[in-house]
């Protein structure tokens, strides 16, 4: 061990780890297939990309896509939808979880804390699929059961899913009420980190239920709520295919009556480069997005740091 | 915490508050399963809660009497297996390799690794790359490309720091090797993570739909979140399939399923798995985030 102080070139340890290289090959092989070749892929939003002349034969364009883009009207509109209705979900959809933490911590009957967790959690594990076949029925304008409530009350039945105005509502609402339980669960595991000597002693000192909350609870969580925010916000653009207003969750909430507001940028990426076979012009959409992201989590990262000491990397 | 003995007015309200949280969240699948066990014809006029009306069976044996719910069904459990066994290989190997430090070359390595978290060639290199690699209307493209995520290979990597090092060095000294050590002593020890790894890869794999949807025009090869989308989206096909259903129910007496029953009992059957599943998991994944959050 001493003499192999000579960094990754080192002969005797890279004999003596051989099997764990062997151990990272197919991860490294998969990620190179599925992950590099698709970036190296990417060259295909400078060119005017035929599937018949390949990478190296379609005509280079330059930046002719990105420049097409800047005068699109679904592009701006997918833009301008994706940062509001992302603002809103961050707007509502963040704090609630937080909320809903505090409140399961604050349940004193062990097996009724248990059941609402697992109650709770449930709807994170059901597909989009599934979920907005449950919307449409439920918000179905003569026999849904919202409308039937609502006609109960004595008000109209509204058209929640065939009018544009209603769309990001309802959204917002489903998606709290698919995500609040699951995304309280790293505000929960925060939340029994907290050194349980700090309450006692606030008891002691004759604190009642909002001070302790205001002043050692909150405190505590602090840093993980900053992590979290972070990770909320850097993914607004839906790159990673998971968290805010993704593809998944929009291509099956929305139908035609209702684009105007539920047109969101991967959206827009998925109509022009393959149902309207311009798959150029969608890669390079795609590629402002990845760009995009990376700068937000980026910046997010360095401000989170500084605030707080914390980072996710 | 826990002195008080007795309820204050604020545990009751919690209390309250988290039942109503609970019955809001339970409402939509005791609804869609009490319309399921329904009789088609009294579903369609009365007013469905949680009770059915009319109960019957009817809808289940019409949906499992029927080849494309079923062969849907069977792509479903086949791609989830297969796509768990073949990921949670490829990532457990991977993150044992990767806790060892001293390895050169190891940072390098993760680097590459954790890179396309943050960067991805997007959907239409991956569509192109898919089409040149002959993947279109093949069953590997369920499976193939979800090898590998580099988050997964970081929470594992966080529990298989946690266990001691020399456990695994006195196996070497009986003479082990590294793959014998990885596959008895490491994994059995990593039950939690190996079952959190599992399930997030299992549900992701069951509720997948959208790589059926650009790769796969082959009916045969539609897995089941795929068909209930057109099920649900597409009125024609849920009445095709009702009829198909309903043709050998002629003439028993029995009211033949209606497309809307169709449709919940479908929803039903491709919900209920994963259902059945995730609470015995719950205290492994909660678990899982502790070590993340305390990490973090």
């Amino acid at each position: 061990m001493h003499k192999s102080r000579r960094g990754w070139l080192d002969v005797n340890a890279i004999k003596k780890y051989r099997s764990m290289y062997l151990f990272l090959l197919p991860a490294v092989l998969v990620t190179v297939i599925f992950s590099y070749v698709p970036m190296m892929g990417l060259i295909m939003a400078f060119e005017n990309y035929k599937p018949r002349l390949g990478y190296f034969h379609s005509p280079f364009v330059g930046f002719a896509h990105f420049r097409e883009f800047m005068t699109q009207h679904d592009f701006y509109l997918a833009f301008k939808n994706t940062i509001l209705l992302n603002g809103l979900m961050i707007l509502i959809g963040f704090p609630l979880p937080i909320l809903f933490a505090l409140l399961i911590n604050e349940i004193r009957f062990a097996a009724f804390k248990r059941v609402t967790q697992t109650i709770t959690y449930l709807p994170h594990f059901i597909s989009w699929v599934v979920v907005s076949g449950l919307v449409y029925i439920f918000l179905e304008d003569e026999y849904g059961s919202v409308n039937v409530l609502l006609q109960w009350l004595g008000f109209d039945s509204i058209g929640f899913m065939r009018e544009p105005k209603y769309f990001w509502g309802v959204f917002v609402a489903v998606s709290v009420w698919k995500e609040i339980g699951w995304n309280s669960i790293v505000f929960l595991a925060a939340l029994t980190g907290i050194d349980q000597e700090q309450y006692e002693a606030a008891t002691i000192d004759g604190a009642g239920r909002f001070q302790k909350l205001r002043y050692i609870t909150i405190p505590g969580i602090a840093p993980v709520i900053g992590l979290m925010f972070i990770f909320t916000v850097a993914t607004i653009f839906g790159a990673n295919g998971s968290g805010g207003a993704n593809f998944d969750a929009i291509y099956n909430m929305s139908n035609p009556l209702v684009m105007d507001t539920a047109l969101t940028l991967d959206y827009h990426v998925y109509m022009a480069g393959i149902r309207y076979n311009n798959p150029s012009y969608g890669a390079a959409v795609g590629m402002v997005i990845s760009a995009l992201s990376l700068f937000l989590l980026l910046v997010t990262n360095r401000i989170g740091k500084k605030i707080s000491g914390y980072g996710a990397f | 915490m826990g002195k008080r003995k007795t309820a204050t007015a604020a545990d009751i309200v919690i209390v309250l508050v988290m039942s109503l949280i609970c019955a809001v969240m339970l409402y939509p699948f005791l609804y869609s399963l009490a319309y399921s066990l329904s009789d088609s014809n009294r579903a369609m006029v009365e007013r469905i809660t949680v009770w059915p009306a009319g109960f019957t069976l009817n809808n289940y044996k019409v949906v499992f009497e029927n080849s494309t719910i079923v062969q849907a069904f069977l792509i479903t459990v086949l791609r989830t297996a297969a796509g768990v066994v073949y990921a949670g290989a490829i990532v457990a190997l991977a993150a044992y390799a990767i806790t060892k430090r001293q390895m050169p070359g190891n940072r390098l390595i993760a680097l590459f690794l954790i890179i396309p978290m943050y960067f991805t060639g997007g959907l239409l290199p991956t569509y192109i790359w898919t089409y040149k690699l002959e993947l279109f209307n093949n069953p590997l493209v369920y499976i193939l490309p979800y090898g590998f995520w580099a988050f997964n290979m970081l929470i594992v990597r966080t529990f298989f720091d946690t266990i001691p090092a020399a456990l695994e060095e006195s196996a070497k000294i009986d003479g082990a090797s590294d793959f014998k050590v990885f596959l008895k002593i490491v994994l059995p020890l990593s039950m939690p993570v190996t079952a959190t790894i599992a399930m997030f890869n299992g549900v992701w794999h069951w509720n997948a739909w959208f790589d059926a949807m650009l790769y796969v025009t082959d009916e045969k090869l539609y897995p089941l979140q795929y068909l209930l989308q057109k099920i649900l989206k597409e009125s024609t096909l849920s009445q095709t399939l009702a009829a198909q259903g309903n043709l050998g129910a002629l003439g028993n007496g029995k009211t033949p399923t209606s497309p809307e029953s169709l449709k919940m009992t479908t929803l039903i059957i491709s919900t209920v798995p994963i259902v059945l599943i995730y609470p015995f998991l719950q205290k492994y994944f909660i678990k899982g985030f502790l070590v993340g959050a305390v990490k973090g």
